[in-house]
């Protein structure tokens, strides 16, 4: 996933690592100008398919850390995108945005091999906070203890310890920590957290998800000098030590 | 308006000369049955009468012949006088030997033949016998009656008494003109009665087409006139009547919901561009334009969820399958809505409880039936105000399962609770407003989850007295696919 296309040399950032790779499979130029700009501004490289048969070609052929794949496109459509990168063995993830909020649609992405889907119209912060999830996704499935500063999170326990004390949570109260752990530093959305935590897959009709990061700071933030975690307003929340 | 009835009769008279040719080709047909059948008899009989008639003859003219012991002469002369005393029209008397030559023949000429070519078979038959014969000297048929005669010691005799059959066939031939002009009369008859009885009977049927035509003009209030005699055409106005009834019901109920859906999506959009507006008149701070533009995301994410829930809400009208069924524990997808609701109730002074004696398996759509639940436990949450209590209850009863949400909240009043359900409803404005605005399809899209699941949802509420939600469903895959 990680490997640099030969023809362009990787740009590196500040902060010493290589920016993330995104190929854009969209038609719409409203869609295209805010999402590049968007993606851009946050440190990504994005080159734009038009339609389904250049977007193949270059997914098929170039080396990206995420596609983001409209599945009504002129030329071809998404799905069989989708089900023939995955038969050439292209692992690449792959976020499908589609205009009809469909179960059948969603379902059956998932089921040809996309990672993620994002119902038109989305956020924008919601498409990134996705993408650099699935982009950094690498690190998910540890099962070694995670470490967020003082906080230690042991996956395989289940416990929870912060300054060498130990944090009782509940069921749900761990995992939504274990949540934001595996991804620390990233920030995610209400909508990805009730999706992960609760199997929710729509907009949340109240603040419930806040009262539940509230809740969970009593136990984990409360009382230390440090917060660890953050709300990015208009955004979502994030874990991580600084 | 007659006269464009009788324009719609010129362009299509399909009804009206169909049923006339079918009655007159049927009134034609019985006729025609009828004269046949007379025809028949009225021969038959004449026929009858005839024979009848030549039989008494012939035992008449056998009783001279043996009184008359068998003597030509007198037996002749007794014929004769006979004859010419009674005069018979159209008959002959005939006496012929074995051979059939004739030995006595009154009335002449005798147009039959001689020898008489039947004699021996009529003796040897020795029965009496009738024959219709066409001789060809005349041009009429002839009715023979023969009898054999045997006198002791003389050789045997046929008698023959006959009857010119003219005048019979004369009848018959009237009576077959008669029946040709009266069928023709009755014919012509019969069209132009049957024409005129379809046109009377189908004039209110033009009248009718031409009323619902005006009708489906847009003037959906106007009725089709009844007649009240309560024949077919006056049903028929009755059921197009109440179409009509149903046709406008729904079109108010179109036009409500398209008011309403415009009104819901004109507010965020008016205020969208407003503050666009009002921002752009003067040279604002950064802070400002971002406060716009943070308050304008607000406005879209209204819209959005609005445009989503009115997708969901088209695409169950249109029977399209919204769900994805699988096997599911309810009990554990209640307890993740409650779960994740718990907080937000304790917030607001409320206990939301989950109750449950027994695990209950369904074939359900899981995201489907955590947004219904969530729906209507974000519903009890919003409406009750602390301290409070929103209690969930699950239980199994005459086969489905029975899922309760009731609150102590504000309840609704008797005049509302019929439009809960309504799309766009919502009881209290004022309250929701200060909320984080429902779309007001809430319910309405509850409502749809359970019915595309095949269950049922009703509400029960009073004023100050809290409100209950009772939604049932099929326990099974199988159960739901009955239902449907």
């Amino acid at each position: 996933m990680h490997t640099e296309a030969p023809f362009a040399p990787p740009a590196v950032l500040e902060n010493g690592t290589r920016p993330m790779r995104i190929l854009l499979v969209e038609d719409d130029p409203g869609v295209t100008g805010f999402v590049t700009q968007g993606l851009n501004e946050a440190q990504c490289e994005v080159t734009v398919a038009q339609d389904g048969h250049a977007g193949f070609e270059r997914a098929a052929n170039e080396a990206y850390d995420v596609i983001v794949l409209d599945l009504m496109l002129p030329g071809r459509d998404g799905f069989s995108m989708i089900e023939e990168l995955r038969a050439k063995g292209v692992a690449t993830p792959i976020i499908c945005l589609t205009a009809r909020d469909g179960v059948d649609d969603r379902v059956r992405g998932l089921n040809l091999g996309a990672d993620d889907y994002l119902a038109k119209p989305f956020s924008f912060a919601e498409l990134l906070a996705r993408v650099r999830a699935l982009g950094r996704r690498g690190a998910g499935g540890t099962i070694k203890p995670i470490v967020v500063g003082d906080l230690t999170v042991d996956v395989l326990l289940r416990k929870v310890v912060r300054g060498g004390k130990k944090i009782d949570l509940s069921a749900r109260e761990y995992a939504l920590l274990e949540y934001m752990c595996r991804n620390v530093g990233q920030v995610l959305t209400r909508n990805m957290i009730l999706e992960r935590v609760w199997e929710m897959k729509q907009d949340p009709l109240t603040n419930v998800v806040d009262v539940h990061i509230n809740r969970l700071r009593k136990k984990v933030d409360h009382g230390f000098s440090k917060a660890l975690i953050h709300t990015i307003r208009g955004v979502g929340y994030v874990i991580q030590d600084h | 308006m007659s006269s464009r009835i009788t324009n719609g009769f010129a362009r299509a008279p399909r009804i009206g000369v169909k049923l006339t040719l079918w009655g007159t080709g049927i009134t034609l047909l019985v006729c025609l049955l009828v004269c046949l059948v007379l025809y028949a008899s009225m021969a038959v009989a004449l026929r009858r009468e005839i024979d009848v008639f030549l039989e008494g003859e012939g035992d008449e003219m056998v009783a001279t012949i043996t009184d008359r012991g068998g003597n030509l002469e007198e037996i002749e002369r007794a014929v004769r006088h006979e004859f010419e005393v009674r005069s018979p029209h159209d008959m002959s008397y005939r006496l012929l030997d074995a051979e059939g030559r004739r030995l006595i023949s009154v009335e002449s000429p005798d147009p039959l033949p001689d020898p008489w070519p039947d004699a021996r078979a009529v003796l040897s038959r020795n029965r009496r016998t009738f024959q219709t014969v066409a001789p060809e000297s005349v041009d009429h048929e002839v009715r023979v009656y023969s009898i054999p005669v045997r006198l002791a010691g003389r050789d045997p005799w046929v008698i023959q008494v006959t009857y010119k059959l003219d005048r019979v066939a004369a009848s018959l031939a009237a009576f077959r003109r008669l029946s040709g002009a009266a069928l023709a009369i009755g014919a012509v008859l019969a069209f132009v009665g049957g024409r005129i009885l379809a046109r009377r009977s189908l004039r209110p049927v033009g009248v009718m087409t031409e009323a619902a035509r005006q009708i489906g003009a847009g003037r959906l209030t106007t009725r089709l006139e009844r007649s009240g005699n309560d024949d077919e055409l006056d049903r028929l106005a009755a059921t197009l009547n109440e179409m009509l009834d149903r046709i406008e019901r729904q079109f108010r109920q179109m036009q409500q919901f398209a008011a309403d859906a415009s009104h819901e999506l004109r507010t965020p959009l008016a205020a969208l561009r407003g503050n666009a507006e009002v921002a752009l008149t003067q040279t604002r701070s950064a802070d400002h334009l971002r406060a716009v533009l943070e308050n304008s995301i607000g406005h879209y994410d209204r819209l959005t969820r609005i445009a989503g829930d009115l997708l969901l809400l088209a695409r169950a009208d249109a029977g399209e399958t919204i769900l994805r069924c699988e096997p599911m524990q309810l009990n554990e997808a209640i307890e993740a809505v409650v779960d994740l609701y718990e907080p937000v109730a304790a917030d607001r002074g409320l206990s939301l409880e989950f109750e449950s004696a027994q695990v209950v398996s369904i074939d359900a759509d899981g995201a489907r039936l955590r947004q219904l639940i969530g729906n209507l436990i974000d519903n009890a949450v919003k409406y009750t105000d602390g301290p409070g209590r929103v209690f969930v209850h699950l239980a199994m009863a005459e086969g489905q399962a029975v899922v309760t949400v009731s609150d102590s909240g504000i309840g609704i009043s008797e005049a509302d609770l019929a439009h809960v359900f309504d799309r766009f409803f919502r009881a209290d404005r004022a309250r929701d407003g200060r909320g984080q605005g429902g779309t007001g399809l809430g319910l309405a899209i509850c409502r749809s989850i359970v019915e595309a699941h095949g269950g049922t949802i009703t509400l029960d509420s009073r004023v100050g007295g809290g409100t209950t939600v009772r939604v049932t469903l099929p326990l099974t895959r199988a159960a739901a696919a009955k239902r449907e």
